[in-house]
């Protein structure tokens, strides 16, 4: 028995929840212990979906695996929450479920592998935040639009056998906030879009051309608008500010909306990412 | 009296391309000998901005180039709906617009 990220550190909330942790290998041991006891919030639902698909991907391997939940409350109750452990094949290691309710997750993490399961869950997302949260119902509309586009692109764009995930959370402090992440586990946006665009070679100059109007390497003009329409919905709505990052391959690009503008940044990556993950909060006016 | 098409029968929310483009296939089908066809949009809460382009924008363009017979009307739908679908038809106009002036440098 191997213990697995037993180093794991405090927080999910660094980066939107991003950390180089939850390695996809092959030459790892046949089974692995998850340690999230010292875990504290916020844990944003990039983390979760991060931790989820490791735990996915390692089973489908054949690996058994244990996971040690957060002891800290809120955590913990995040992590109950959120759904990120499927007990079928996951032993939760002295585990107590939380009494409190605080309504963190608006969406436990979700595997996407149709249409019809995108159009359930952006459904249920903006159906719960218009008719149980005030404080951020106001991103309902918003919410509906980034979880349909954004899940559509990962499952048309993102092929793989695991398909694709989301989750979505809601925050109360320090102000009224949805956080939305959705993953995939395919080719990536940069080589995507390469395929009509070769020669945006840097991914982060492609992530960062993927979000304007028309942007898409299915070749046709009227595509490409996943990603603007998802802001445009966020600019219509009743918003302080809203934050994107997407990860893929070797590219970061974060996408900022404060009073109204958009403000693109592109970054080198740390390290090589597979797939696409993407993290998107949506920070409600009201409150 | 023009043929309606009530969407809201299909869903209160309609989001993704595959839907759009099975719905679109539908009214095709329902209304081919007809000369205007009502897409109703009353009970729908959201559509995706996929949806509207696949969907909507897609039998407007349609209906201009005769590949149908009929023209496009839309009723019932809320602000909200309107807009998305708005932006859709205007992305959809200028880009054939682009597409006829990019063919036009070429030749």
């Amino acid at each position: 028995m191997v213990e697995w990220l037993k180093s794991i550190r405090r927080t999910g909330g660094a980066e939107g929840g991003w950390r180089e942790d939850f390695p996809l290998n092959r030459e790892m041991p046949g089974e692995l212990i998850v340690d999230c006891e010292v875990l504290e919030p916020p844990v944003y639902s990039l983390f979760w979906l991060r931790l989820r698909t490791f735990l996915d991907w390692h089973h489908a391997q054949g690996r058994s695996l244990r996971v040690i939940p957060p002891a800290n409350g809120q955590a913990r109750e995040s992590f109950h929450q959120m759904q990120v452990v499927d007990p079928s094949y996951v032993e939760l290691q002295g585990d107590e479920k939380p009494n409190t309710h605080n309504g963190i997750a608006i969406l436990p993490v979700t595997r996407i592998a149709d249409y019809t399961t995108v159009e359930t869950v952006a459904e249920n997302a903006r159906e719960i935040l218009e008719y149980q949260y005030t404080d951020v119902s106001p991103l309902g509309q918003a919410c509906y639009m980034a979880v349909s586009e954004l899940c559509a692109n990962a499952i048309e764009h993102g092929r793989n056998d695991l398909g694709a995930y989301v989750a979505v959370q809601r925050f109360s402090e320090p102000r009224p906030q949805v956080s939305i992440a959705i993953s995939d586990l395919g080719i990536g946006i940069p080589e995507h879009i390469r395929q009509r665009y070769p020669e945006w070679f840097d991914d982060s100059f492609a992530i960062a051309h993927a979000m304007d109007p028309r942007i898409s390497g299915t070749g046709h003009t009227h595509r490409g608008n996943g990603f603007p329409e998802t802001f445009e919905a966020a600019l219509a709505s009743s918003l302080s500010a809203a934050r994107l990052d997407v990860h893929s391959a070797s590219g970061f690009v974060r996408t900022q909306i404060v009073q109204e503008k958009r403000k693109v940044d592109a970054f080198p990556a740390a390290a090589f990412k597979r797939g696409t993950w993407i993290a998107y909060d949506l920070v409600s006016a009201a409150g | 009296m023009p043929f309606r098409f009530h969407l809201a029968d299909f869903g209160s929310t309609l989001s993704t391309r595959p839907r759009a483009i099975e719905l679109r296939e539908t009214l095709i089908q329902a209304a081919r000998d007809e000369a205007e066809v009502e897409l109703d949009f009353d009970g729908v809460l959201s559509v995706s901005y996929s949806f509207a382009d696949e969907f909507v924008a897609t039998l407007a363009e349609k209906s201009a180039d005769a590949s149908v017979t009929f023209v496009v009307r839309l009723t019932g739908a809320s602000s909200e709906v309107e807009r998305v679908i708005d932006r859709a038809i205007a992305y959809r106009q200028s880009s054939a617009l682009a597409s006829t002036c990019t063919d036009a440098a070429l030749a």
